[in-house]
């Protein structure tokens, strides 16, 4: 599958319809519509009582008007500028039932904005966005680039009744509500649609154009038919006819078509006064009549298509066409000659000269749509004469639609001549644009039309089921269309086919969401292995999953390879998405590798990316904002990694991306810490919980119990440190928990163990600290309780070099209690040696005795000072020995019993017990016991 | 359920598209009855939508079954068996 842009917007649904100056000029009702300010006017009518007439009409004044200005401007000088400024620009969008999906109504919302303001930013619908995510962030930088454009704008929306989705009436109340004041909307509607309108009304901001301003008046009938229609009429029938119809416009220019034809216009008044059958049917019955056989047979079959050009009409009536020109031939009829060399274009000119109720959709009059009404009724007549026709005319329809890339329209044709497979033949070719696009609810429709047993049997189907549950996102229901398109694909498809390969990226994309890293990273090279080598978009998805499950792995080259590979893919694809996806998921690497100016270089060269595009409030960019926070929380830059985590947070404000708001969450503890603030942490730790719960996510994944454990053990609350670690699942940040607790319980060798003999912790964070970063300290402080002094100077001076480069402070400041010694030792050393790295580590020093001095510290007071945490800060570890010593106190044994249970001296034994007191800091033998308790060492 | 909706003005008696088994009965006071089997209270809304789509004007509508038919058959039932 070649790299696929999102289907293009349809030119015709959002070119305002040419304005119209033949028809009567509603004077009364344009100078309303000129002089109202409020941000909506609501035009709400029965079909054919004119609105869109009306609003063309309005059209054609503005760009009179305009013209008139400008000229006068010419000639002058500017003082007419404020007025043609007054004069708004229109965007004009006519809707269809297909724009009931969000994304799409406002991509075409955009488009009809972006005809009348190039430049304006359109980018809308990212692939695997959110569905309404991503809808707030545009209509608020939609609104914001509108306040800033300052041009007057009137947006007209056709047809607004077709809408039926309630996040779409909630997208537009808000953006009427926050309109600016140069902006206006102007709905037509059939019906009051479910805006929050007595709200506006009571407050003055609605303007409502009703059925009973839009009847013409007896004396608009009257002008309509003799000045206009040029009909030779009396006061007196035209007053006939208005009351007939009630002052309805289509009414009246029915009967105007019907009575142009009517030999005795009279009588046929009286005829239709008299009649008790709908003015609809009644005239539309004469003025299809009245239309030579071949322009009847046009408008019925015609009737099907929503909207058509010349080519189209001769498609579908092609059949019937070639019957006639048989029989032409036959006849020798010059007339059908005519008609022959180009009848479909011949026949819609002669339609529209007539004003047969067809409306041009574009000024190069290449298409069409009949009036609603008179399709309506058209389509009635069809279905009552030639009901069996019907299929093949759509079938006919569907061939061209399709041939022509008309591949939305053509759908909709051929599901209803119930082609079932050739829809299901083009949903396949149509729903990656779709798809890119964010119209998610598009392709399900699609899907969703076809009879479920042709879907069960179609792989691409059920692939694209799959695809757009990945994109919703629902795991449930990817989880499901994977395991029903696997034995399908069994069946239809060789194993390396691309279609494999999409499932196999599924599956990749399931099997590291349940924790299954190498699983998930060989399924993504089995991916990449099937798919199309152009297919971008495809393989930047699947390289970044590589990317993910590689680096859980914890195979950083792999990882880099894939990522950068990942990269590639979407500059190739122009895919902002992809690109924001695949370069944060980098700086995250990067961040665990603690090049972590990288990490920022990467980060800001995407939003300034974003930024210059206007699209940098799209959520996906928040997963750069955490790796921004979490730089600057390594920093200790306290106030830039606030920042970050407000600009996450606001990022993902609907709710999407929890993982990265989860990694918000987890530096604003790490923010809270450095404050010093108790209160803020317990409620941010329960923050943390309550979102991970509500995730649902699989539980290799929730690192709260690591979080709270880590905090308890900084506080030296070394017992409750355990229990959380109990609960904790065993991941890579639990396991340096595990390290800390082991060091402080004074099994030096333990820790040293679980930090050398584990695969390194990608992606874990402890307070928002890469615990990658945390390995080096530990290492130290675990060889330094050791009694391996010189191991651990050595590994803490590589750490402090690596870490000084970057500017990286919070690792060895969350350690600070504990690594103070080992760092003063080597800050000692260091001056004396005139070392670069010492003032690095004076300024570590100088920190540390700042954080102890904050308020954290000093509200836990007395209970800090006395806490086994700060204690064993001053004094050794015991030793395993004195372990044993212990344990034997804690039985109560006295010094002979002690000597004789371990095979030592009773000298000996008393000589442990003093150590022990003295390490502990306590007078006597009890108090030795409860403070080995509070330590955690027992 | 079935419903009676009356609306404005003689429409045309063969009329095929309409939901399934609706009867069009033309009224001497310009008024057409449909009338007929409606599955539910959205092909109601549906058929509704409809004619607002022909610009019809829309008179009354009402249910010429009571709600609870069930309860009618069995009232009726008891009735006989008296």
């Amino acid at each position: 599958m070649p790299t696929p842009s999102p289907a293009p917007l349809l030119l015709s649904k959002i070119t305002p319809p040419p304005p119209r100056r033949e028809l009567l000029p509603r004077s009364r009702l344009l100078a309303l519509l000129a002089g109202w300010e409020h941000p909506l006017t609501l035009i709400a009518a029965a079909a054919g009582f004119g609105k869109s007439t009306l609003v063309r009409q309005w059209l054609f004044q503005i760009e009179n008007r305009e013209v008139r200005i400008e000229k006068a401007g010419q000639a002058t000088d500017h003082s007419s500028f404020s007025i043609l400024n007054s004069s708004p620009q229109v965007a004009w969008l006519s809707l269809d039932p297909d724009d009931n999906d969000p994304v799409r109504f406002w991509r075409y919302l955009l488009g009809a904005i972006e005809r009348v303001h190039p430049g304006l930013d359109a980018e809308i619908g990212a692939f695997f966005q959110g569905p309404e995510s991503g809808l707030e962030v545009i209509i608020t930088s939609l609104l914001n680039q509108l306040q800033q454009a300052g041009r007057p704008l009137a947006l007209v929306l056709d047809d607004y009744h077709v809408i039926e989705q309630a996040a779409i009436h909630r997208g537009l109340s808000y953006t009427i509500d926050h309109l600016p004041a140069h902006v206006r909307v102007v709905l037509l509607s059939r019906t009051d649609p479910p805006l929050p309108l007595s709200r506006w009304r009571a407050r003055g901001q609605l303007s409502e154009l009703r059925a009973a301003q839009l009847r013409f008046t007896p004396a608009e009938t009257h002008a309509f038919l003799v000045d206009l229609m040029g009909l030779d009429l009396a006061p007196d029938q035209t007053g006939v006819l208005d009351a007939r119809t009630e002052g309805w416009a289509a009414g009246l220019q029915l009967a105007a078509l019907s009575l142009r034809g009517q030999a005795d216009p009279a009588g046929f008044i009286t005829q239709f006064a008299a009649s008790h059958r709908t003015a609809l049917d009644y005239l539309i019955d004469e003025v299809v009549a009245q239309q030579p056989p071949t322009v009847q047979h046009f408008l019925l079959q015609t009737s099907i298509l929503d909207r058509m050009c010349a080519e189209l009409c001769g498609a579908v009536v092609e059949e019937e066409g070639r019957k006639m020109k048989d029989e032409a031939y036959t006849a020798g009829s010059d007339q059908a000659g005519t008609l022959i060399l180009h009848p479909s274009s011949f026949i819609l000119q002669q339609i529209e000269r007539q004003n047969l109720f067809l409306i041009p959709l574009d000024a190069e009059g290449v298409w069409y749509r009949y009036h609603h009404l008179f399709r309506a009724a058209l389509r009635q007549r069809l279905q009552r004469q030639v009901p069996t026709q019907i299929p093949a005319l759509h079938r006919r329809a569907a061939a061209w639609l399709a041939g022509a890339g008309l591949t939305a329209e053509a759908i909709d044709h051929a599901v209803a001549a119930g082609d079932h497979a050739v829809a299901a033949d083009l949903i396949e070719a149509a729903a990656w644009p779709a798809l890119l696009g964010g119209e998610t609810a598009t392709v399900q429709r699609w899907l969703d039309s076809l009879p479920a047993a042709l879907c069960s049997t179609r792989p691409g189907l059920l692939l694209w089921r799959a695809w757009s549950a990945l994109a919703l996102p629902d795991g449930p229901a990817l989880a499901r269309a994977v395991s029903e398109a696997e034995p399908v694909l069994a069946a239809h498809e060789p194993p390396d086919s691309p279609r494999w390969g999409e499932l196999l990226a599924l599956k990749g994309w399931l099997a590291r969401d349940s924790g299954m890293a190498a699983q998930s990273y060989e399924l993504s090279m089995q991916a990449l292995a099937r798919l199309a080598p152009d297919d971008s978009i495809l393989r930047g998805m699947v390289g970044v999953n590589a990317t993910l499950a590689a680096w859980a792995m914890g195979d950083y080259g792999l990882a880099r390879t894939q990522a950068e590979a990942a990269i590639a893919h979407a500059d190739r694809a122009q895919n902002s998405f992809l690109t924001a996806l695949s370069r944060s998921v980098y700086a995250q690497m990067l961040v665990d590798e603690g090049q972590i100016t990288q990490a920022e270089a990467h980060a800001r060269l995407v939003l300034e990316a974003a930024e210059a595009r206007g699209l940098a409030r799209w959520p996906i960019y928040a997963f750069c904002h955490v790796a921004l926070a979490e730089v600057a929380l390594l920093r200790n830059q306290t106030a830039i990694a606030r920042q970050h985590v407000e600009a996450t947070r606001t990022l993902l404000s609907s709710g999407v991306f929890k993982d990265a708001l989860t990694s918000a969450l987890q530096v604003q503890i790490g923010l809270a810490r450095a404050n010093g603030d108790p209160a803020a942490l317990e409620a941010l730790l329960v923050q943390l919980e309550q979102t991970q719960r509500a995730m649902g996510m699989p539980a290799v994944e929730q690192s709260w119990h690591v979080q709270r454990a880590w905090l308890a053990l900084l506080e030296g609350r070394a017992e409750q440190a355990a229990e959380q670690l109990d609960l904790a699942r065993v991941d890579s940040a639990a396991r340096m928990a595990r390290a800390l607790l082991l060091v402080i319980q004074g099994r030096p060798d333990a820790a040293l163990k679980l930090l050398d003999g584990q695969p390194q912790p990608r992606f874990a964070r402890l307070h928002g600290v890469a615990a990658t970063q945390l390995i080096a300290p530990l290492r130290a402080l675990a060889l330094s309780a050791g009694g391996q002094a010189a191991a651990a100077d050595q590994v803490l001076g590589a750490a402090l070099s690596r870490a000084a480069v970057e500017g990286m402070l919070r690792p060895f400041l969350d350690l600070g209690a504990h690594l103070a010694p080992l760092l003063e030792a080597q800050n000692v050393k260091r001056k004396a040696q005139n070392d670069p790295l010492a003032p690095f580590i004076q300024q570590l020093l100088t920190t540390i005795s700042s954080q102890r001095g904050t308020p954290a510290m000093t509200d836990l007071g007395e209970a800090v000072l006395r806490s086994p945490f700060y204690a064993l800060r001053l004094v050794e570890p015991l030793s395993p020995r004195e372990l044993e010593v212990l344990a034997l106190l804690v039985e109560g044994a006295t010094n002979p019993q002690i000597a004789a249970r371990l095979i030592i001296t009773e000298r000996t034994a008393k000589k442990h017990v003093t150590n022990i007191l003295g390490k502990l800091g306590v007078a006597n033998r009890t108090q030795a016991i409860t403070r080995a308790r509070e330590v955690g060492l027992l | 359920m079935r419903y009676c909706v009356r609306i404005r003005g003689h429409l045309d008696l063969e009329w095929s598209e309409w939901p399934g088994g609706l009867t069009i009965r033309h009224d001497p006071d310009g008024t057409s009855l449909l009338h007929g089997e409606v599955p539910d209270q959205a092909a109601l809304y549906g058929l509704i939508i409809r004619l607002r789509d022909l610009s019809l004007e829309l008179i009354a509508v009402t249910p010429s079954t009571p709600p609870r038919k069930r309860l009618r058959g069995r009232l009726r039932h008891s009735r006989t068996s008296i």
